[in-house]
């Protein structure tokens, strides 16, 4: 296969290839595919970690079959979750209930959490799947948009609302119109979110305020309640004091437990509030805060970990965030800050024990094409994808602890007799458990989709 | 002694029929001087700033960029309150007690806004490639790219929501899903008649935040009702545009989205009264609530009582914008939810509301329970403090 056998027009499979790309250049061409290259073989494991191919798109134990896709999630509950493309625009969200007391993790059982098209406790259908974050108990917080079954205005069943699956059953924790924290109204559009193993949410999400000004917020719901629910950042706000520094929106959330959280932050020169026409467009688009908000505590100013050098704002790094930030445990958090023109990826982790300290970039190794988002298991292991910008050196998905970044996996290993053709890491925060396991969308051959779970040795 | 049987004060209100409850389009105008459905402008925005970050090379394969400005031709129907009182009572002498319940008191605003978008939109595609000289690199070449002048008739969605929501308000309604209500909002007739272009725009927020709407508060709140109708109201265009949807079919199998559009925000707080009170041609002076009630002296005496007056004081304040939003997201790998500055709908059209108070008066016959069949009536002594600079 040549490289231009690759720029035929696009089918699907090769959008999401390329798409990919959007993601941090995750996608891997099916090039260097040797079994020399790594040194891994049939069931040898890589240097820290034995990789097992454990979900093929046409696996049996699928109640539906479903093409894989690179979201993927695990959790300390034994179980992995991934979003799958059931066909004619319907989507899945599948979870896999895994024993890993065998020789090898197995898929046991598998069931669909929510899925397009289908409706619940006599609701609407479903009709996106807009975001999905799972906790170490196994619960899922969950975005969902809904069908509207008349030509008029939807009703306030069929507007996007936030879910929690507990104990097996969806419940409907959020809707448009909720009264928040201090009179807060939350509007319909939600955002990211994400869940501990509290089950505290973090959620993003427009709001009216009780002063009745709109605003963009990061709101906390402790135990997936709005009791004690709380606004954390909002839009409007002036960072470290400044008159020329306004947060305008939030994009991507983390969180863990302690209080640990980060959101990526749109920073404006001018206040939102009172921009007008002539005022900035889409301001900056990325800034990285990190917050801590516990039950009773004063949540302090968020810690700027990283803003534009435009912004001129005390940040630990400069660069712009574009990809997913992540929060682990001892305050941890890891991103990837991106130069003005794109040219140029640092990956950065920082936690209590461990100040801020460049991981990987593209800077320093002109054959580092690009970095993925990174992820953060909860016993401190920071991995990420790195897609080499050279024919000799295939896309590997590197590991870091306590030392140096490790290679773990390639493509062009071999897992069951089969080649490594195609890897997509980091598209989901919890792609890592507790205890070092990791998932991995793979891809063999011509492009069949799997899925590959990580023990670590 | 007169005794004065329980009598509907307010706005047009049926209990039965098609046009159950209240309905703001045919009620009180909070800026008289606007009236309802009489505000119209049109302007033009246009955002020289990047709606995206373009050119991360390294990253994106896929970059949108444009010069998105847009045109709005801008009508709203309201700013309007709609209420309904029950009022009884009796007259001792010249004293007078009257007792108010099954208050309800409704206050909103949409905009009427045809969105235009001239303009450019482009979606470039970047394919990675590989040279023996140049290596690897990436050649960027333009997917979509859209000069177009849509024009889409938001007014005509919005106005199905505000009845919607007039059906959705009324506990009791009899009107059946899909059934047309009576009393057309009056301009909104000959945009009503448009067609609606197809597809329609993917209205993400609805209705509930748009009005407020209080009941039986009269009486806790000592003789103020105050709904305070709020909404940012989020429009996705992207179904409109074919290319648009085959891009967020895509990152919708990457397990995300594309959306794109206008918001509109609404900030309707209003505060209304009861001022003065009149029962056939004897006004009751020095009104105040007082337990549970209203209170006054006649300034003559009255044996019987067929027409009972109540002038209502309002004062209403008013904050309406839109700005431009555009969200495209992936997975937790990336949410871009770049937004526009907030433009001031009601500065751009001219009205400055620093507070103020208007009056105007109600009328029915006592006794008469359904909706008061006399129009309304000037008030007396309507001091007014509202800013107007056309």
């Amino acid at each position: 296969m040549t490289y231009r056998d690759h720029f035929r027009p696009l089918d699907r499979r090769e959008f999401i290839k390329r798409a990919g790309a959007v993601v941090g250049g995750a996608i891997l061409l099916p090039y260097g595919c040797s079994e020399s290259q790594s040194g891994v073989t049939d069931n040898a494991p890589p240097t820290q970690y034995t990789f097992f191919r454990i979900l093929d798109s046409s696996s049996p134990v699928l109640p539906k079959a479903a093409e894989i896709t690179p979201g993927i999630m695990i959790n300390d509950a034994g179980r992995i979750l991934f979003y799958g493309d059931l066909g004619g625009d319907n989507y899945a969200l599948f979870e896999l209930f895994m024993d890993y007391t065998a020789s090898g993790p197995v898929v046991r059982e598998a069931q669909i959490v929510v899925e397009t098209g289908q409706a619940y406790d006599g609701g609407p259908a479903v009709q996106r799947i807009h975001r999905a974050d799972t906790n170490g108990r196994g619960d899922i917080s969950l975005v969902l948009d809904f069908s509207e079954t008349g030509t008029g205005p939807a009703e306030p069943a069929e507007l996007p609302a936030v879910f929690l699956r507990a104990e097996n059953r969806l419940q409907r924790i959020l809707s448009f119109g909720d009264k928040g924290p201090d009179g807060a109204m939350f509007g319909g559009a939600f955002g990211d979110l994400a869940i501990n193993n509290d089950r505290d949410v973090l959620l993003v999400s427009h709001y009216v305020s009780a002063e009745k000004d709109f605003g963009h917020g990061v709101f906390s719901l402790p135990e997936a309640s709005l009791t004690a629910s709380r606004l954390l950042q909002s839009s409007g706000t002036a960072l470290q004091g400044r008159n020329d520094a306004f947060i305008r929106g939030f994009g991507l959330v983390d969180r863990y437990g302690g209080g640990n959280y980060l959101a990526q932050t749109q920073v404006a020169t001018q206040s939102p509030l009172t921009a007008g026409a002539g005022g900035p467009g889409s301001g900056s688009v990325g800034s990285l805060l990190q917050g801590n908000v516990q039950a009773g505590r004063t949540a302090a100013p968020p810690r700027v970990l990283s803003a534009p050098q435009t912004l001129s704002l005390e940040s630990e790094v400069s660069g712009e965030i574009i990809m997913g930030p992540r929060a682990g445990a001892d305050n941890a958090a890891a991103w990837i800050t991106h130069s003005p023109d794109g040219e140029q990826q640092r990956l950065f982790f920082s936690s209590n024990a461990r100040p801020v300290s460049e991981i990987a970039n593209t800077v320093g190794d002109p054959a580092i094409f690009s970095l993925s988002a990174p992820v953060l298991s909860g016993n401190g292991t920071l991995s990420y994808l790195q897609i080499n910008d050279d024919e000799q050196r295939p896309p590997e998905l590197k590991v870091v602890g306590a030392d140096a970044p490790v290679t773990v996996l390639q493509v062009g290993d071999r897992i069951g007799g089969e080649a490594i053709t195609g890897l997509m890491y980091g598209y989901h925060s919890r792609q890592a458990d507790e205890a070092g396991r990791i998932v991995v969308y793979a891809e063999f051959g011509e492009g069949e989709a799997a899925i590959l779970v990580g023990i670590p040795a | 002694m007169a005794t004065i049987q329980p009598t509907r004060i307010g706005t047009a209100y049926t209990r039965s029929g098609s046009t159950d409850g209240l309905d703001i389009c045919d009620g009180v105008p909070l800026l008289p001087q606007i009236g309802a459905l009489q505000a119209g402008t049109s302007f033009s925005y246009r955002d020289p700033v990047r709606i995206l970050a373009v050119s991360p090379k390294r990253i994106l394969l896929w970059r949108l960029s444009g010069n998105v400005g847009y045109q709005l031709v801008a009508g709203v129907c309201g700013p309007a309150y709609a209420a309904t009182f029950m009022v009884e009572g009796e007259t001792r002498g010249r004293d007078v007690n009257l007792r108010v319940s099954q208050d309800e008191a409704a206050a909103g605003v949409f905009a009427g806004i045809r969105v235009d978008f001239p303009g450019k939109f482009q979606v470039d595609a970047g394919s990675p490639r590989w040279t023996y000289k140049k290596g690897f690199y990436l050649k960027w070449s333009t997917a979509f790219r859209k000069t177009f002048t849509p024009s889409i008739d938001v007014l005509g969605l919005l106005i199905k929501i505000i009845r919607k929501l007039m059906q959705e308000m009324s506990k009791n309604s009899d009107i059946k899903e899909g059934e047309e209500l009576e009393g057309e909002p009056r301009e909104n007739k000959e945009e009503e008649k448009k067609p609606e272009p197809k597809p329609k725009p993917s209205v993400r927020v609805k209705s509930w935040g748009m009005f407020d709407k209080t009941d039986n508060t009269f009486n806790s709140n000592k003789g103020t009702v105050s709904p305070e109708p709020t909404l940012t109201l989020i429009v996705d265009l992207v179904p409109l545009w074919p290319e648009l949807v085959a891009v967020d079919k895509g990152l919708k199998a990457l397990w995300g989205g594309l959306s794109l559009g206008p918001k509109f925000h609404f900030i309707v707080p209003v505060h209304i009264r009861f001022k003065r009170v009149q029962l056939d041609e004897a006004e009751v002076r020095s009104l105040e609530y007082k337990d549970g009630g209203l209170t006054g002296t006649l300034d003559q005496a009255v044996d019987t009582v067929t027409r009972l007056q109540v002038d209502m004081d309002h004062n209403p304040a008013l904050t309406f914008g839109t700005s431009f939003y555009l969200s495209l997201s992936v997975c937790k790998v990336f949410s871009f939810d770049p937004e526009s500055p907030m433009l001031r709908l009601d500065r751009i059209l001219g009205v400055e509301v620093s507070g103020g108070h208007y009056c105007n008066g109600f009328v029915n016959e006592v006794g008469v329970e359904t909706s008061p069949a006399e129009p309304l009536v000037p008030c007396a002594d309507a001091s007014i403090a509202v800013i107007l600079d056309p």
